[in-house]
């Protein structure tokens, strides 16, 4: 099997689960799919070398991108004094109340928890993603799941 | 009570589907090899701007080039002659030195490939202003090829004149305007390569005006075939002084105006102005004659009776003065009445009053300490003895441009940034 073979193999078997987590990072369905895209693009020229074991690479891209993403934003934002026409819908149930949390949440801190409680990765392997230290990763899970019961989730258990 | 995964996993299964993929392979493939072009190009700019840096610092500190118009007064000769360091920029790299006080030759050193050095005997220049010596980038100059009589300074310190060289046969005569930065190039028209019992040996008049010549019109080696020929070096015209048929170039004096030498007793002052001459005569034979810059003195050196006796100094008038130095060169006037006479090479030198005989002041000349690299006695601009001599200038170091310590510090640095950068960007991009 040919290295383009295989890496659309594992695109056609795996992407449902990237835009899932993707989904949870970005919490709009483009901003998935778009992160999904472009993590597969970047993994391309490495694929020979991950082929055998792409997940933590492909997650790793991912995490990074949405992090990246959100900081390059943040920069981009326009302030302005009119409030948006479009109401603000009170949340209806506890999957609106998480997502709107998730948002609350800082990019880093959101993929910790995306990574450590969706995923099911250890800690290690999150800071391996995310490129940051252990303890950082034990300190933003702690806060952030802090944050997430301070915001209603009082139900949460980790 | 539900678990934050059990609840994580069912906010995801609000993902969406996801719609029909585009080409990812090919557009990752197409991704790769347009960052990989930007990384070479960027690496390749990296390169070429650090050895930019590294070698396209200068080696020394800026110079100010001095005005053309400080007043006479502000113009000096030093005591002492000191060459450039001799790593340091020259004229190409610095512009035109303005008024000299002196010219020579001196050993320079320049890098040939990364590694190399090349060292050559180059002619130099000593500032009248402030007395900064700077390297001579003098074009047409075949390397090594001046030395004696074949490099000089006029009066006025404007002009540096040298002979030009084929090979190792001469060509012509160029002259540098020190304040300009411009060459007049003097050539005959009539040969490429000019022939002459004293071809090599050049001198400017008194008034800075001429450049005085000696070659043959014919080409011929004869040893009377030869003529003097001064050169308009404002014009570039050439001159005929003398015609052919003497058997050796005259004795070269100096006047306020005009060209003046001297055969046998006879001293002769030529004004190509108006292509006259004048002359006199007196009992001795002439090594050198100098008129006074108002005319109304003059001083010479005389031969000996004999040709193992001593040269003579005297006043126009005959009377042997007494300098308290074996007189060998009449260097220029130190007012109307006093003569600046120098023993060679130029360590002593007496300020002798024609009209009483006194010697009114002496200088001692002293060797700099880089002396050991100065290949050629020094040409003073003769003007500038009408002066109080001051103490030459020690020039600055210049490092070795080959291992510049600025640039390589800059160009490590440069690369430190770089290295951090793509660091930085790989962890971000993951």
């Amino acid at each position: 099997m040919s290295e383009r073979d295989a890496f659309e193999q594992y695109v056609a078997a795996r992407r449902g689960a990237l835009l899932r987590t993707a989904y949870l990072l970005t919490g709009s369905h483009q901003d998935a799919e778009d992160l999904v895209q472009v993590a597969l693009v970047k993994a391309v020229p490495h694929w020979k070398r991950i082929a055998d074991h792409p997940e933590p690479y492909v997650r790793k891209i991912l995490t990074r991108e949405a992090v990246s993403r959100w900081r390059t934003r943040r920069w981009r934002e326009v302030h302005t004094d009119r409030v948006p026409e479009t109401p603000v819908e009170e949340p209806a149930d506890d999957r609106l109340a998480l997502r709107q949390a998730l948002a609350a949440l800082p990019p880093r801190q959101r993929a910790v928890i995306v990574l450590r409680y969706y995923e099911d990765l250890t800690e290690v392997e999150t800071a391996r993603a995310l490129g940051i230290s252990v303890g950082t990763v034990k300190s933003q899970a702690r806060d952030a799941l802090a944050r997430l019961r301070t915001d209603g989730l009082a139900t949460v258990s980790p | 009570m539900t678990t934050l995964h059990d609840r994580l996993a069912e906010l995801a299964d609000e993902a969406p589907p996801g719609g029909p993929l585009p080409e990812l392979w090919s557009t990752g493939v197409r991704r790769h090899r347009r960052r990989r072009a930007i990384l070479v190009g960027a690496a390749a700019a990296l390169v070429a701007i650090t050895v930019g840096v590294v070698l396209g610092l200068p080696g020394g500190a800026e110079r100010s080039v001095p005005p053309a118009d400080v007043p006479f007064e502000q113009l000096h000769l030093p005591r002492s002659v000191w060459a450039p360091s001799e790593w340091a920029d020259g004229t190409d790299e610095l512009g035109a030195p303005g008024r000299l006080a002196v010219v020579s030759l001196a050993t320079r050193s320049s890098p040939d490939g990364w590694t190399g050095v090349r060292q050559g005997t180059e002619p130099f220049g000593v500032s009248a202003v402030d007395g900064s010596a700077v390297w001579l980038d003098l074009p047409d100059v075949e390397p090594d090829m001046l030395g004696l009589g074949t490099l000089t300074l006029s009066p006025d310190g404007t002009k540096v004149g040298y002979s030009v060289y084929d090979g190792r046969r001469l060509s012509g005569w160029n002259v540098y305007d020190t304040t300009t930065g411009e060459t007049l190039r003097l050539r005959d028209e009539r040969q490429q390569v000019l022939r002459g019992v004293d071809a090599f040996e050049i001198a400017f008049s008194g008034d800075s005006r001429y450049l005085q010549t000696n070659f043959s019109p014919t080409g011929s080696d004869g040893s009377r075939d030869d003529r003097l020929v001064v050169w308009d070096v404002e014009t570039g015209a050439q001159i005929p002084a003398e015609g052919t048929g003497y058997y050796w170039l005259p004795n070269l004096g100096s006047g306020p105006q005009g060209v003046v030498w001297s055969r046998g007793g006879r001293t002769f002052t030529f004004h190509p102005a108006d292509m006259t001459r004048s002359s006199v005569e007196v009992p001795q034979r002439v090594v050198e004659w100098s008129d006074g810059p108002m005319l109304r003195s003059s001083a010479y050196i005389s031969f000996g009776d004999r040709d193992r006796d001593p040269w003579q100094l005297r006043a126009g008038d005959g009377r042997v003065l007494d300098a308290g130095i074996q007189a060998d060169d009449l260097l220029g006037w130190r007012d109307e009445s006093t003569v600046v006479v120098a023993q060679l090479p130029y360590r002593e030198v007496r300020f002798v009053d024609v009209t009483t005989g006194e010697v009114t002041a002496s200088e001692r000349l002293e060797l700099p300490e880089n002396g050991e690299r100065v290949f050629l006695t020094p040409v003073y601009a003769a003007d500038l003895w009408a002066n109080e001599l001051v103490d030459g200038v020690e020039p600055p170091d210049a490092h070795d441009p080959r291992f510049n310590p600025w640039g390589v510090a800059l160009g490590a640095g440069v690369l430190v940034v770089a290295g951090a950068l793509v660091w930085w960007r790989r962890r971000v991009r993951a």
